[in-house]
């Protein structure tokens, strides 16, 4: 019983969840809402979009470093994609525009892709370059600017999947059915991450470069190929989200790479160390969206919240990078 | 025109303006150990990692199996069962045991999708072959360093290699581990199998070598039985110069003065209940082999240790070493194990890279740096201790590992310290080098600094030290001096 | 001699301050093809150099921290809330009716408190990077959003107005033809040459950059030396928000979030390596004056909207960092 407590005791992941439950017992202290089927319900729609953004940034995360080009990426997409196909006038199928999305994506992510697999760049500096120019894509010669949505991609945004009703106070809940593109993602991505070469090539990667190469991955295509994957994901993500909404907002996402990255580092995923997978991304964007939503619940006044949740970012980060404490008493790094 | 199992032939391959090979065949026969040797910067790295497919040769082929490549891929290397152990293993921290053991194998396959039952398959055939009992699903970052070894080599032995290169790979072995790695060997050879084992270490070339190539300057000097050649001669091969073997007697220090002493010294995790004394002016030994700690010792009497128990003297008062800046104002000073990364900056030149222990010397109170002053001390270390090529303006990378030995050397001399550590002083150190650095080491000795040396290099130690203590599992094993220092009571007291 | 020549080519073509020299002149000739009459007048030149002052600064405090290795995304945040301050200060002292006092010594002091207060931040960088282990990108991205969070808080989510006149009237005063700000940067500059090329701090800031392991290990302290890196950094952001707040005459938590881009734009194109360890602050002058004479030029074709600049920025700054890869990489030819 002991070395299996102790193993448990030594995980990051431990303690984020334990946060996340202790968090919650204390909202449902002062709402009484969180524990609630429309409070769960509630919580999963708002981690939607967060989940599929992600995925992406633990690809690039596990064997590079931060991406931060994705908002701009999901955003250019959503956006080309609904001012062909968000009219009234477009009444066919949903696939259609889905599928133009996603390739929308992988073009962005395959620019990404080359340059960090054909050179050795820091993926900060380098999302950071090609971000600018998707956003500068989509503000400049596309002329980006708020929409309605109609057709197709409006009703699409409305199915939902589960409805719920609490019969305490008769709030009602909605699950969209984009739910599912959700976990079908994340199915997917898990079989490629445990069952492919190319998964556990991006873990190798992620752990030592030259090693790999050395070992016969053909790591160049690895890299290429998760940038790629990151941004048709990332596409999904800006297709559902503006769906969801019912109209395409350009600058939304923008600036939501702080958030991803944070929920991933808080989860226990090592920035370029090959470290943490998709269970690391779900926990830490579940504990950081559930923060980020109920500090009013608990009394944080709007104004405070960013400095809380600057503040929980830090925090948790912290913990997280100095819970791989060395076992012996000598300080290799001061 | 090749009976061998693999050659190569006529190979040229250059760096920039570095021409790292020239012209360079050799021959390697199955069911044979060939041992490849060289001073670092010879070539024989890069040849490896052309055999392997890492680099491709700019003119020459590769003949593995009847077939002639002008290049090859990993890929292709490790399908024709040539398998690479390097010095660092390669293996991957984050991933498991089984894993690690069967990844080439299925990156080689060029399959897609893995099975787990295939990798669970390959990976035990590996431990069997060399009786290896090892937690399958542990992750190599939670492994000993001999147990990573073990998997290194375990992992080369998957594939039914027809040739295997181990890349230095007794580095980081004890005396035990070695001996398996010999049976091994002699197994493989009996199995037909062409073994390539790059090393310098003397003893284990002559030990276990069938035949011998050295490489000098990128160029193959000599391909030979073992049986043709004698120690004399490899050295000569090596360098290029004779090599006067000194017989002098290590120097006695005076053992009234006691200038570091520890008393039931205890590091957490690292060693405990060490006492040791350090003579002024003698080279004191602390021998021990990987996990010792010894290694920890020695940075632990620098400063880099939180100490859980005991007590440090210096010349009879007692101190706390807290930090690396501590022990420098107590002018301590520490060459460290890994020079390239513990020790040099090696996209900076040589005058930054000496002058960094001492800056606050050689600048104003204000903070100003004189770059003047440090040119000119830089240059007068490269005179002292004959670094080559003589350019200060040389970036610390371009120098081979004798001469970057000797940079980090003059960093810390220039420092003027009472006390100088030296962790592995010699460590992919040529022949020629060594000789330098021990004569210097002797040199500052006698002119009255005190010299420890934490080494696993028994030839060095017994050269050297007149004083050892012994260190094993963290813990001195045995105090030996004068003429008790004997090769054979250095390997009994530590193994 | 052909081979001689040659060797010296390649020697020049190797220093990056010469490159940029050469961009800058390709610029100056292109812009004064481009736009005959209008490029190449004094008055622009001045318009150039008061913009840039801010950008330059900014690109001052990233350049710092690139070189030690890590990195400052705060920077903007800090000059914000650091112009937030001193407008709020100033318009509750000099612009309220009943104040008695001197204006300069109020600017002053002012000033003064809020470059203490970039310090502050600075350090507070210093301490997480140095002591507490965190990378520099996640600990800087951190701190800058609670950064922003805190100037949320000070100005309700609204920009500071109402900064007196005789504060923004600085902005407009001119050395020769050259105006505040911009001697502010080159002050700034000066300043920042001395302490990384002459005093051994900015030797050991850039050993830090090169090997930090190594410089611990030969008796540097890293965490001492990190805080007062990202000090300086912190410092430098002060500057600027105090210069921006002169010449908007407002301030706001989240202006200016392009600029952390544009700045590791003028780093990158100034010759300094984002893994660190190398870099010059000379170059960093000579790129932004390059960049913003782009800048500059770009404007004046009015149909192009400032989003294209977006694109172009992005995409030079992919340019410089592959063409530096190369030029100074051209040794291993692998596969």
């Amino acid at each position: 019983m002991m070395p299996i407590m102790k193993k448990i005791l030594n995980r990051t992941e431990t303690y984020v969840i334990l946060t996340a439950l202790l968090f919650g017992i204390a909202v449902e202290a002062v709402s009484g809402q969180f524990f609630s089927n429309t409070g769960m319900i509630n919580l999963a729609r708002a981690v939607m979009v967060y989940l599929v953004f992600g995925i992406t940034e633990m690809l690039s995360l596990t064997c590079a470093g931060p991406d931060v080009s994705y908002p701009a990426l999901a955003s250019l997409s959503a956006f080309i994609t609904a001012s062909w196909f968000g009219s009234a006038s477009y009444q066919g199928s949903i696939i259609v525009p889905f599928l133009v999305c996603m390739a929308i994506g992988a073009l962005g992510g395959m620019i990404n892709g080359y340059i960090m697999a054909r050179f050795d760049f820091p993926s900060l500096i380098v999302t950071l370059g090609t971000s600018s120019v998707f956003s500068g894509i989509m503000y400049g010669p596309l002329k980006a600017s708020n929409t309605i949505l109609h057709g197709t991609m409006a009703e699409f945004g409305s199915i939902n999947m589960i409805a719920v009703t609490n019969p305490e106070n008769g709030l009602k809940a909605n699950l969209p059915a984009q739910f599912l593109i959700v976990t079908v993602l994340y199915l997917i991505v898990f079989f490629l991450l445990r069952y492919t070469m190319f998964g556990r090539g991006l873990y190798a990667i992620g752990s030592d470069k030259a090693a790999a190469e050395r070992s016969g991955f053909k790591t160049g295509r690895i890299i290429f190929l998760a940038y790629t994957l990151g941004g048709t994901i990332a596409a999904i993500g800006g297709f559902m989200y503006t769906c969801n909404v019912g109209a395409i907002s350009p600058s939304d996402l923008m600036g939501g790479e702080m958030i991803i990255i944070a929920a991933c580092t808080l989860g226990g995923i090592r920035p370029g160390a090959g470290i943490g997978g998709l269970f690391n991304v779900i926990i830490g964007v579940v504990l950081l969206i559930m923060i980020q939503n109920n500090l009013l619940m608990l009394g944080i006044p709007l104004y405070f919240q960013d400095v809380f949740t600057g503040a929980i970012i830090l925090l948790g980060t912290i913990v997280a990078i100095n819970s791989q404490r060395s076992r012996n008493g000598i300080k290799k790094n001061g | 025109m090749n009976d061998g199992v693999l050659s190569v032939e006529n190979i040229n391959k250059s760096f920039g303006g570095v021409h790292a090979l020239k012209d360079v065949s050799m021959q390697i026969r199955g069911g044979e150990v060939h041992c490849l040797s060289g001073e670092n910067g010879s070539g024989k790295s890069t040849l490896i990692k052309i055999i392997s497919g890492y680099y491709k040769p700019d003119s020459g082929k590769i003949c593995v199996d009847g077939n002639e490549y002008r290049e090859m891929t990993p890929a292709e290397s490790i399908n024709h069962g040539i398998q690479v152990i390097y010095q660092d293993f390669s293996l991957f921290p984050n991933l498991s045991v089984m894993e690690n053991l069967s990844i080439n194998a299925e990156a080689a396959r060029g399959s897609k999708i893995i099975s787990y039952k295939r990798m669970r398959e390959t990976a035990l055939r590996a431990v069997e072959k060399i009786n290896l009992k090892i937690d399958m699903k542990a992750k190599v970052a939670d492994l000993s360093v001999a147990d990573r070894q073990m998997t290194a080599i375990a992992r080369a032995l998957v594939h039914d290699a027809k040739v295997i290169i181990m890349d230095e790979a007794t580095a980081s072995l004890t005396r035990n581990e070695v001996n398996c790695l010999f049976k091994v060997i002699h197994q493989l050879k009996e199995e037909g199998v062409a073994i390539v084992f790059v090393s310098h270490k003397l003893d284990e070339v002559f030990e276990i070598s069938d035949s011998i190539t050295i490489f000098r300057n990128g160029m193959n000097v000599v391909s030979c039985k073992a049986s043709e050649i004698n120690e004399e001669r490899f050295s000569y091969y090596m360098t290029g110069r004779e090599i006067q073997s000194t017989q002098e007697k290590p120097l006695v220090g005076d053992s009234s003065r006691i200038m570091l002493e520890t008393k039931n010294l205890t590091v957490e995790g690292a060693f405990e209940d060490v006492s040791i004394q350090l003579y002024k002016g003698e080279i004191f030994g602390i021998a021990g082999q990987l996990g010792s700690g010894r290694t920890e010792l020695a940075m632990t009497l620098f400063g880099m240790a939180d100490i859980k128990s005991g007590e440090i003297l210096m010349e009879g008062n007692p101190i706390k070493i807290s930090s690396v800046q501590k022990a420098k104002q107590l002018k301590i000073g520490y060459v460290p194990e890994d020079r390239l990364t513990e020790g040099l900056f090696l996209e900076q030149a040589l005058v930054e890279n000496v002058a960094v222990t001492h800056l606050a010397d050689l600048s104003s109170k204000a903070g100003f740096y004189h770059k003047k002053e440090a040119e000119e001390e830089t240059t007068q270390w490269i005179d002292t201790l004959s670094i080559s090529p003589r350019n200060r303006n040389n970036l610390a990378q371009k120098l081979s590992g004798g001469n970057q030995q000797k940079v980090v050397l003059a960093k810390w001399l220039a420092c003027n310290p009472s006390i100088l550590i030296l962790n592995g002083p010699t460590v992919g150190v040529d022949i020629g080098a060594k000789q330098d650095i021990y004569d210097l080491l002797n040199q500052y000795a006698s002119q009255g600094m005190s010299i420890i040396i934490a080494s696993d290099d028994i030839l060095e130690i017994k050269k050297l030290c007149n004083r050892v203590a012994v260190m094993k599992g963290g813990k001195i094993n045995a105090f030996l001096c004068g003429e008790e220092v004997t090769e054979q009571a250095l390997i009994e007291a530590s193994i | 001699m052909a081979e001689k020549s040659g060797v010296y080519l390649k020697k020049i073509m190797n220093d990056p301050i010469f490159r940029i020299f050469i961009l800058m002149s390709a610029v100056v000739i292109f812009g004064a093809l481009l736009m005959p009459g209008k490029f190449l007048t004094a008055g622009n030149m001045t318009s150039i150099a008061k913009q840039l002052s801010e950008y330059g600064i900014l690109a001052l405090a990233v350049f710092i921290c690139m070189v030690s290795g890590g990195i400052d995304l705060s920077v903007v945040y800090i000059a914000n809330l650091c112009g937030i301050i001193i407008g709020t200060m100033l318009s509750k002292t000099i612009g309220s009716s009943d104040f008695a006092g001197s204006a300069a010594w109020m600017i002053v002091f002012s000033s003064a408190a809020v470059m203490a207060v970039g310090c502050v931040c600075g350090a507070l960088n210093g301490i997480l990077i140095g002591k507490l282990k965190v990378p520099a990108m996640l600990a800087t991205l951190g701190s800058g959003q609670l950064i922003l969070g805190i100037s949320t808080v000070i100005t309700n989510g609204q920009a500071i107005t109402g900064v007196p006149a005789v504060f923004t009237k600085l902005s407009g005063i001119k050395f020769w033809i050259l105006p505040l700000n911009f001697q502010v940067f080159i002050f700034c500059a000066v300043i920042m040459y001395m302490i990384m090329s002459r005093t051994s701090f900015g030797l050991r800031t850039l050993l830090i950059g090169s090997n930090s392991k190594a410089a611990f290990f030969s008796g540097i302290n890293n965490n001492r030396d990190l805080v007062k890196i990202y000090t300086i950094s912190g410092l430098l952001a002060s500057v600027s928000g105090i210069i921006s707040t002169m010449r908007m005459s407002s301030a706001k938590p989240d202006y200016g979030t392009s600029y952390i881009m544009f700045s590791i734009l003028i780093c990158v194109f100034g010759g300094t390596s984002p893994n660190g360890g190398k870099g010059n602050v000379p170059g960093i002058v000579l790129a932004a004056i390059v960049l913003q004479m782009v800048a500059t030029l770009m404007n004046m074709f009015q149909n192009l909207s400032t989003f294209y600049r977006d694109i172009v920025w992005g995409a030079l700054l992919l340019i410089m960092l592959i063409i530096n890869y190369i030029l100074d990489n051209r040794h291993v030819t692998k596969r």
